[in-house]
């Protein structure tokens, strides 16, 4: 290639220096040798992620699988190892120099009350606090009061206050998660206070703690994180078996599990992954811990927790004891809980009258199929709805629906009417496999001829699935 | 790592040579070579003039050019595949940075690092010394400006596009460079 020549002397001369470096040889035939050897991603039906991050969380490990060849595992792994790092009671944190941490943890004491930030981690991602109180009042039969406090916000140096966007509270041990902090802010204030203060409970009631950042110090060490190439599925990870109560319309044997993340703990691993599936209906298939079980290479159980890190739908973290266990690990899963709504409309109507009143009811008895089950509409009632916070009482209607045996919910909405209604609605699961579900509407009843379908529901399918990893510093076999 | 690569689709000034390289690649990627033999020098010298080792240049240049071949299929030719590929490299650049590594500033660049037969051709190692020392008056950014129009060969206007500046701005900002470089080169001289 013919260096184009520039306008000036200096121009050139610097070109001319620059031009002395050049790729290697054998570099450069290699590398065109092992791209042109690629092979091209196969056709088919593609998966449904939820979420960006996972989409892009996959062209980065098809990037980074074909990168493999040319670089080497180990410098790729080297590589993946340092973007992301797991921090034990925050979660994953982005292992960069932009990355703000506490320095040490901090105390706020109140009459005998304090509360404890253990740490503090600000990536370009999200923001996490983790703490903790001491000292919380018990009553004088020895019992901790619960004294709960679940209103948590952080106030910017601007005023500005955020919500949590994720994490919980356990007890007194609290992990919330907030939106990223904008640019160049390195502190805030930490809000903690009860959202209906339990009047047994004798503690402060509000919190304000300053939370000052800085550079990772000295005492913290992220554990390390092996994500995309770097877990390696074996052969088995496809073995898909199909679900017991699959029926034509949701084959659950589509159904995936994908493990994302795995941080190499002091004591054991931290998993975190994902569900996928392919029917278009559904909106969430999640699993819970006791549903699922862990096996290594020899079939020995291997205890697990569930982790809270990490915060998106369908997504599960577990924390998994013990380091010497035989790879590859299995996770398999005996039930998932599936939200969905169904594509095709199912809907029911009944004349409400001018001014439906409290005691009226209609029989409706009609059978709606959706996502390959059956839900009856057998009554509605006007009803009243009650605030147990405030005891405000609004009025609404009351569905009495038999559900199968493996439906948690049923949620319906108003579809005939052209305005779109504020409401409110509860549901109880009543005997005899029948869910009562109460709609309120602050602004007023509906009335006349009513229309309402199904807006979502959430049962449960039963199967076999399993997805089978490893790390390359697990044992093998 | 979402990597969302958009350009000014107003653009008509750019090379008709690569637009028919890129075409040719996209029915047949066995045809990539001609775009690769391009442009690998040019990507290769970036990253090694920011980089400062020839194995890190390396491994960016390979991940550049393999998410390339990736991504070649959706291209469409709406703004110059050059500021298309060094946004992509430039990306990589930002992932290089954020595992850690420190940006070598051109100074401590050795130029025995550069291969050996190199090290014959005294004149060009003492003028890129010579250079080094220059440029390490230069801010990163004026820095980098210099790599995208030296190393990376690119036109005013594919440097303006990847900085998503003015063509005019960017022209005049290298002239301004030049004119500093020519004095303190001259002065180094006397």
């Amino acid at each position: 290639m013919n260096k184009q020549p520039y306008e000036s002397p200096l121009e050139n001369k610097i070109s001319d220096v620059m031009h002395t470096v050049n790729p290697r040889q054998d570099f450069s035939e290699s590398l065109l040798n092992d791209i042109l050897r690629q092979k091209t991603r196969s056709s088919g039906a593609p998966w449904k992620f939820r979420g960006r991050r996972w989409a892009a969380a996959g062209v980065l490990a098809l990037v980074l699988l074909a990168s493999l060849a040319v670089v080497g595992p180990y410098r790729v792994a080297a590589a993946l190892q340092s973007l992301i790092g797991y921090l034990p009671g925050i979660g994953f944190v982005e292992d960069s120099a932009g990355t703000l941490y506490l320095a040490q943890p901090l105390t706020s004491r109140q009459e005998g009350v304090s509360l404890i930030v253990d740490q503090v981690a600000a990536d370009s991602e999200r923001t996490t606090v983790a703490y903790h109180f001491e000292g919380l009042p018990q009553t004088p039969q020895g019992e901790v009061v619960a004294c709960v406090y679940d209103d948590n916000k952080i106030r910017l140096p601007d005023g500005k206050q955020r919500l949590p966007v994720g994490g919980g509270l356990s007890g007194g041990q609290a992990r919330i998660e907030f939106q990223p902090l904008p640019a160049g802010v390195k502190q805030f204030t930490l809000l903690v206070a009860m959202n209906n203060k339990d009047e047994r409970c004798q503690a402060p009631e509000k919190w304000s703690v300053d939370i000052p950042l800085g550079s990772m110090p000295p005492q913290v060490t992220l554990m390390p994180v092996y994500e995309g190439a770097q877990i390696v599925p074996t052969l088995a990870a496809t073995a898909v078996l199909p679900a017991v109560s699959a029926t034509p319309q949701n084959p659950a044997g589509d159904i995936q599990f994908i493990i994302d993340r795995v941080a190499e703990l002091d004591e054991g691993y931290l998993i975190s992954g994902h569900s996928v599936w392919k029917n278009p209906d559904w909106e969430r298939v999640d699993v819970f811990p006791d549903q699922v079980s862990v096996l290594d290479a020899d079939g020995n159980q291997v205890p697990f927790e569930a982790a809270d890190v990490v915060n998106q739908d369908s997504a599960f973290s577990y924390q998994l004891s013990g380091k010497n266990w035989r790879s590859p690990l299995t996770l398999k899963v005996s039930s998932v809980w599936v939200q969905g709504t169904p594509a095709k409309t199912n809907d029911f109507s009944w004349d409400a009258g001018l001014e439906p009143k409290a005691g009226q009811s209609w029989q409706i008895n009609r059978k709606l199929e959706a996502l390959g089950l059956s839900i009856t509409v057998q009554k509605v009632s006007v009803t009243q709805l009650e605030d147990g916070a405030s005891g405000e009482k609004t009025d609404g209607f009351a569905f009495d629906l038999l559900i199968p045996e493996n439906m948690n919910l049923v949620n319906l909405v108003e579809s005939g009417s052209t305005t779109p209604r504020t409401s409110v609605s509860e549901s109880k699961n009543a005997q005899n496999g029948h869910q009562i579900l109460e709609v309120g509407y602050p602004d007023g009843l509906p009335t006349g001829r009513l229309t309402y379908k199904i807006a979502y529901m959430i049962y449960n399918l039963k199967g076999e699935w399993q997805t089978t990893w490893s790390i390359p510093q697990m044992v093998t076999p | 790592m979402s990597e969302i690569i958009s350009l000014d689709p107003d653009v008509s000034f750019c090379v008709d040579e690569d637009a028919k390289l890129v075409l040719a690649a996209q029915q047949n990627p066995r045809e990539f070579k001609r775009l690769y033999q391009k442009w690998l020098a040019r990507v290769y010298r970036y990253f090694y003039f920011r980089v400062g080792n020839q194995k890190d240049a390396e491994d960016l240049t390979s991940l550049v050019f393999l998410k390339v071949f990736e991504d070649l299929p959706h291209y469409k030719n709406r703004g110059c595949f050059s500021a298309w590929l060094f946004a992509i490299a430039h990306a990589r650049v930002v992932d290089y940075y954020r595992r850690g590594f420190k940006e070598l500033p051109l100074n401590e660049i050795n130029p025995g690092a550069l291969p050996d037969d190199l090290l014959a051709q005294s004149v060009h190692r003492d003028e890129l010394r010579h250079l080094l020392l220059v440029l390490r008056n230069l801010s990163l950014e004026e820095q980098e400006l210099i790599r995208l129009r030296f190393a990376a060969e690119l036109s005013y206007q594919e440097i303006g596009q990847i900085l998503n500046r003015k063509e005019d701005a960017v022209r005049k900002s290298i002239s301004r460079l030049l004119e500093r470089i020519q004095s303190q080169w001259e002065a180094k001289n006397e």
